[in-house]
């Protein structure tokens, strides 16, 4: 190719070269700038949260920098998720659940250390928590939880229903054909 | 999409064409009485073949199906003529025997056809020995359906009558021996109430400070469902999927049902999800979903029971119950669709036919290659929305009780030759849609529960045609889709078929403006005392007075009753003037 | 040296420039000007004077009548404009004339034809030899009359037409029916010959040869328009001569009859005879009638046709059959031609449109558009093969046209490593 300053250059292709990148720069910064974010009022703000494209596409939430347009949320995204990124935040949110796992069980030493005070919140929160582990213990075997339910009222003998055979049962029409 | 419409025209066609006028009510009420009329011509031949027996040689079914559409035609020719563009056969005359949960309505040349693809059925004792066969017997629940439209106002019906061994009593008339006490006359019971009961509930939603007040204080699709689902529990009747109670608009009237996915669908239906459902109300797990809706269509699209019927609107009742007597577990009622393969997999005890009803898809365009075939598409876009059927599109179609029967027939069975070739292209270009035929089956819970379901919601099922948006998935709880329900029905040997019973009827809600007297009343178009008496039966079940919601039933039963305190329901009455059928009938018996 | 300053124009001298240059924004001077432009002697003022004043009288009585504003905008060119327009109109009274006085002479002529056709001829023959001397004539007689125009407006309408005429008539041309219409001196052993050089080299078609009657006097008329009114046939230039004619229709290929428009027809129509066609449409409409009387098609086209033609030819004159045409049934919308017969002709420019095989446009009865207005199914757009080879074939030639720009653009690369351009320092 020839150079840059070359007699011979082709104009044309650099010219729409740096005028796309020109372009490119301004989007960018009005990006940056946060000009394409909704307004802080709107439903689907999601200003003063924590803003990662990356965790966004992992839990296909709408990504926040294609939202502007209403009619096409959580639609299409030219943003992509590596595996390895994937990976990462796999990894990086089991840590996360361990490290809170932990906390609260300090938490529940801590309030058991204050118990004999008057705090009557700490002991629901504790009480709480612990539904929560418990739930998101659960959490993996959605299904089989279904499962377990639905074996339960297949074997509940009682909820049969309100038949009702007195005897007397119900007669409908009479010796004719209609 | 290729097709569109503009908003303007959208509007009229869906909203301003709705508006219930006197013009409108009479379409609706012409309609209604013809379906009346053609329900009532053929439970006349079904009694003369079978109770009465002055029809020496009995017509099969679909002879039966063929005078009746023939019928409805004939009768049509007189009303509206040259005033509207479009009116015709609203849904053709099916004639389901037992365990059928609808769309039997062989073509005339399938009567060789049947018996040879079901050789092993020819015993008497089958269960599907009538339906292959065509001549009914004794004990059978029989479901008659048909409709008519005019101008897009349709009125539909759809009756269970049983067919009786006969005796002759003291006068020398000829009676049923006896009244059916099988398990099929608790459905008959069961459903039978169930309409009465869903249309003086409708009827109440005109003057909703009638509503008994166990029921609550506005008709809604909740109330709806919970009544019919009591009334069902009550009898030990199950709700067959494919249920309904929806609204009906202009030339929406539920015919397209899984082709077209309705914009501001109104209406409960009963799925095998909400079996599912039900069954996990007991326990305390609840709002645990693992499948998601998938569905691409528009939320409108979806049935949910969040309505409210209000007046003005025109509702279709269509409810079918199969008895679980004969079961000694909990299990899942489904439907599995009859088709015409008879590979490897068949089983000796499967009903192979082909449908003969076929629903035009207009989102559909493909360039035919066979001359027959665009001939036979342009014949059915002249036909109009409604489903049809090939005979329909004959020239020898209607049949006429002047000329000569047997001929007509040979005419008409030629023409179908042709007309199979070409369908079988349209078929394969997805431009028309076969309606299934049905066949209800009960698999006990325990087997789906055992079966492990690796796919889950993801398996797709291309064949399975007609779903309604948003229910693609029929247990959605367990994420079970359709395929896997299938070969789960299939592989259980415990599988049974179950005796259907159905009751379809087609009300309209006039308020005071075009209602006959002062006061808003309900229009029934079809069905009712006159034309859709229950048959003989003794069941050994009632309703449990005690029940809050049971009381509410018999007070609206009173209300019904008593004109005038109480709720205002009229009846479309049959014609009175009766068709020159007699020449017709003589024919026959000359076969 | 009384004067260094002089006017050529209005040949007065003057004693200071200041003087000259008053003269020189004068409309006096102006005039004179433009008459020596025109090459005419220059007038006096005095002369100039009762000129401009016995014009504007004339303006102030039309003004009168026309409003205050009219006047103030009437430029000099509209005036002028208006002034040929007058002239033109004239003029065309004249030949309306002229026209008619030649139409009789025909007629008679054609009664005398057998007793008297030598000598006219003759006579034509000595005025196309002295055809050049007549010209001359004319600049003469031209040169003598510029005086007299000072007057003309004062002579009334018809001492003008007669004058006009008789000027007319002195410088007339009388073109020989052997003799080409379009060049000079071209003569032809009879007229059929000459019809077709002129059809042949010169394009002069006749239109409608079918119904035409009097052939020889439409030529005849046509080389009167041209020799008389010095006319060009085709857009009615008014040529000052006959030669200057026959140049502008040659430069301009205005060598055909014109036969588009309804005026033009009607100029030529009483050369035409158009009987024998009226009788068709005739019969035509008249069918059209009884047709949706009775309701019987077989019966119509061989029966009463047949009657028709017989009787209505015979019972009807020619008058009342031209009133009796509808306008309705013939006529032409730019785009199609409408046939009496009801049959639709497309003009040939649109003939590619109308060799397309189109799919008809679905139209949708109430029962489907109610359908599709209550479609909420989405679904993806169908695979396109014809538009996908299309585009790959773009994207081939964009590949291929790069790949070429590289090549080239390498060739003018310089690999010199220490080279410097001399153009850019």
């Amino acid at each position: 190719m020839p150079s840059k300053n070359s007699i011979n250059r082709p104009k044309l292709t650099t010219n729409v070269r740096s005028k796309q990148q020109k372009l490119a720069r301004k989007r960018d910064q009005r990006e940056r700038a946060g000009h394409f974010n909704q307004a802080r009022s709107a439903d689907g703000s999601r200003s003063g949260e924590a803003k990662s494209v990356a965790l966004d596409i992992y839990f296909g939430k709408e990504d926040s920098t294609t939202s502007r347009d209403q009619s096409h949320r959580g639609g299409l995204t030219n943003k992509t998720l590596s595996k390895k990124r994937a990976q990462k935040i796999e990894r990086n949110l089991k840590y996360a659940q361990q490290r809170r796992l932990l906390t609260d069980v300090q938490a529940g030493l801590e309030n058991k250390a204050d118990d004999d005070e008057m705090n009557v919140d700490g002991g629901n929160k504790a009480l709480l928590r612990k539904q929560e582990i418990e739930q998101s213990k659960n959490k993996k075997n959605n299904m089989s939880l279904i499962r377990e339910a639905l074996w339960n009222s297949i074997e509940d003998a009682q909820s049969q229903g309100l038949t009702l055979a007195t005897g007397q049962g119900t007669t409908l029409g009479g010796p004719f054909f209609p | 999409m290729e097709l569109a419409v503009s908003h303007e025209d959208s509007q009229i066609l869906l909203k301003d064409k709705n508006v219930l006028q006197d013009s409108v009510v009479d379409k609706y009420r012409t309609a209604g009485q013809i379906t009346q009329t053609a329900l009532k011509y053929i439970t006349g031949l079904i009694n003369d073949i079978y109770h009465y027996r002055t029809i020496e040689n009995p017509l099969t079914i679909s002879e039966l199906c063929l005078l009746t559409d023939s019928f409805i035609v004939t009768r049509l020719e007189q009303y509206y003529k040259n005033k509207v563009n479009e009116r015709g056969i609203a849904i053709p005359t099916s004639i389901d025997v037992d365990q059928l949960a609808g769309g039997w309505s062989p073509e005339i040349d399938d009567i060789k056809n049947l018996k040879n693809w079901n050789k092993e059925t020819t015993s008497v004792e089958d269960p599907l020995n009538s339906t292959v066969t065509g001549i009914l017997k004794a004990g059978d629940v029989v479901k008659i359906t048909l409709g008519v439209h005019i101008d897009g106002y349709t009125s539909e019906v759809s009756h269970s009558m049983v067919i009786y061994p006969t005796s002759t009593n003291e006068a020398g008339v000829v009676v049923p021996t006896g009244p059916l006490l099988d398990v099929k006359a608790d459905a008959v019971a069961a459903a039978h109430i169930a309409i009465e009961t869903v249309v003086a509930l409708l009827s109440c939603a005109l003057t909703p400070e009638k509503l008994p007040a166990t029921l609550g204080t506005s008709v809604t699709g909740q109330l709806i469902r919970h009544v019919v689902n009591t009334i069902a529990r009550s009898y030990n009747c199950a709700i067959v999927p494919g249920s309904r109670v929806r609204r009906i608009r202009r030339f929406l009237a539920g015919q397209n049902e899984g082709i077209v996915a309705e914009r501001e669908y109104k209406g409960v239906v009963w799925t095998e999800s909400h079996q599912e459902a039900e069954l996990l109300a007991n326990s305390e797990v609840k709002d645990l979903t693992v499948a998601t809706n998938s569905s691409r269509s528009a939320p409108s699209a979806i049935p949910v029971d969040d309505f409210v019927v209000k007046a003005g609107e025109v509702y279709l009742v269509d409810l079918k119950m199969v008895p679980l007597g004969q079961t000694t577990k909990k299990g899942l009622v489904t439907l599995e669709v009859v088709d015409s393969a008879k590979g490897k997999s068949h089983r000796k005890n499967e009903l192979v036919a082909r449908s003969g009803i076929f629903v035009r898809d207009f989102a559909q365009s493909h360039a035919l290659k066979l001359k027959t075939s665009r001939k036979l598409l342009t014949n059915i876009d002249r036909n109009g929305v409604y489903p049809f059927k090939l005979s329909h599109l004959s020239e020898n179609f209607p049949i006429i009780s002047t000329k000569d029967y047997n001929e007509q027939i040979v005419a008409l069975d030629k023409d179908l030759k042709s007309f199979r070739l070409g369908m079988s292209e349209i078929i394969n270009n997805y431009l028309c849609v076969e309606t299934p035929i049905e066949v209800a089956k009960w698999v006990p819970w325990d087997h789906i529960l055992k079966v492990s379901n690796q796919n889950g919601a993801l398996s797709y099922d291309a064949t399975a045609s007609l779903t309604l948006p948003g229910h693609e998935v029929p247990l959605p709880k367990l994420g079970i889709a359709t395929l896997k329900l299938k070969s789960l029905v299939r592989s259980s040997s415990e599988t049974i078929d179950l005796p259907v019973v159905r009751e379809c009827t087609t009300v309209v809600l006039c308020d005071s403006d075009t209602s006959s007297g002062e006061r808003p009343e309900l229009l029934r178009l079809t069905g009712g005392s006159k034309t859709t008496q229950p048959s003989w039966i003794q069941s050994k079940l009632e309703l449990n007075n005690e029940d809050p919601t049971v009381q509410g039933i018999f007070q609206l039963a009173t209300l019904v009753k008593d004109k005038r305190f109480g709720l205002i329901v009229r009846e479309t009455q049959p014609m009175k003037q009766s068709v020159n059928q007699g020449s017709n009938e003589n024919k026959d018996m000359e076969l | 040296m009384s004067a260094i300053y002089t006017c050529n124009s209005c040949s007065i001298a003057f004693q200071t420039s200041q003087n000259q240059r008053d003269h020189m924004k004068t409309e006096w001077h102006r005039y004179n000007l433009k008459r020596r432009v025109a090459q005419l002697p220059a007038i006096s003022e005095q002369v100039f004077n009762s000129k401009v004043n016995s014009l504007s009288k004339d303006e102030v009585q039309e003004d009168q009548k026309k409003k205050k504003d009219d006047k103030r905008q009437m430029t000099k060119k509209d005036l002028r404009r208006k002034e040929k327009e007058a002239l033109l109109e004239k003029k065309k009274k004249l030949l309306a004339l002229a026209k008619e006085s030649m139409l009789k002479n025909i007629a008679l002529q054609q009664n005398s034809n057998s007793e008297m056709s030598a000598p006219k001829p003759e006579a034509v023959e000595t005025v196309s030899e002295n055809e050049t001397v007549t010209a001359e004539k004319e600049q003469n007689n031209k040169a003598q009359v510029i005086p007299e125009h000072v007057h003309e407006e004062e002579l009334t309408e018809e001492e003008l037409a007669e004058r006009l005429m008789k000027q007319k008539l002195e410088s007339q041309v009388e073109i020989n029916p052997e003799t080409c219409l379009f060049c000079t001196n071209k003569t032809f052993p009879d007229f059929e010959s000459n019809l077709e050089h002129m059809f042949k080299t010169h394009g002069f078609y006749i239109p409608e040869q079918k119904f035409l009657t009097d052939k020889k006097g439409l030529v005849k008329y046509m080389s009167e328009k041209i020799g008389l009114g010095n006319v060009c046939i085709v857009c009615n230039y008014q040529g000052r001569s006959l030669p200057a004619v026959r140049a502008h229709m040659l430069a301009k290929r205005h060598c055909k009859i014109p036969y588009e428009s309804e005026n033009e027809r009607l100029e030529i129509s009483e050369f035409y005879d158009f009987t024998s066609s009226y009788q068709d449409s005739k019969t035509a409409t008249s069918n059209v009638h009884e047709n949706t009387g009775n309701d019987n098609e077989d019966d119509w086209e061989d029966v009463s046709s047949d009657e028709e033609n017989g009787t209505e030819g015979v019972a009807t004159e020619e008058g009342d059959q031209e009133d009796d045409i509808p306008e309705e049934y013939l006529y032409n919308d730019g785009v199609q031609l409408h046939l009496p017969t009801g049959v639709k002709i497309g003009h040939r420019s649109l003939q590619r449109y109308f060799k397309q095989n189109l799919k008809p446009e679905k139209e949708l009865t109430e029962g489907q558009g109610t359908l599709v207005a209550a479609e909420t199914r989405t679904f993806l757009p169908a695979f396109d093969k014809k538009q996908y080879q299309v585009r790959q074939r773009v994207w081939q030639t964009e590949n291929k046209d790069k790949k070429r720009e590289d090549k080239r653009a390498a060739k003018f690369v310089n690999n010199q490593p220490y080279y410097r351009d001399q153009l850019l320092q």
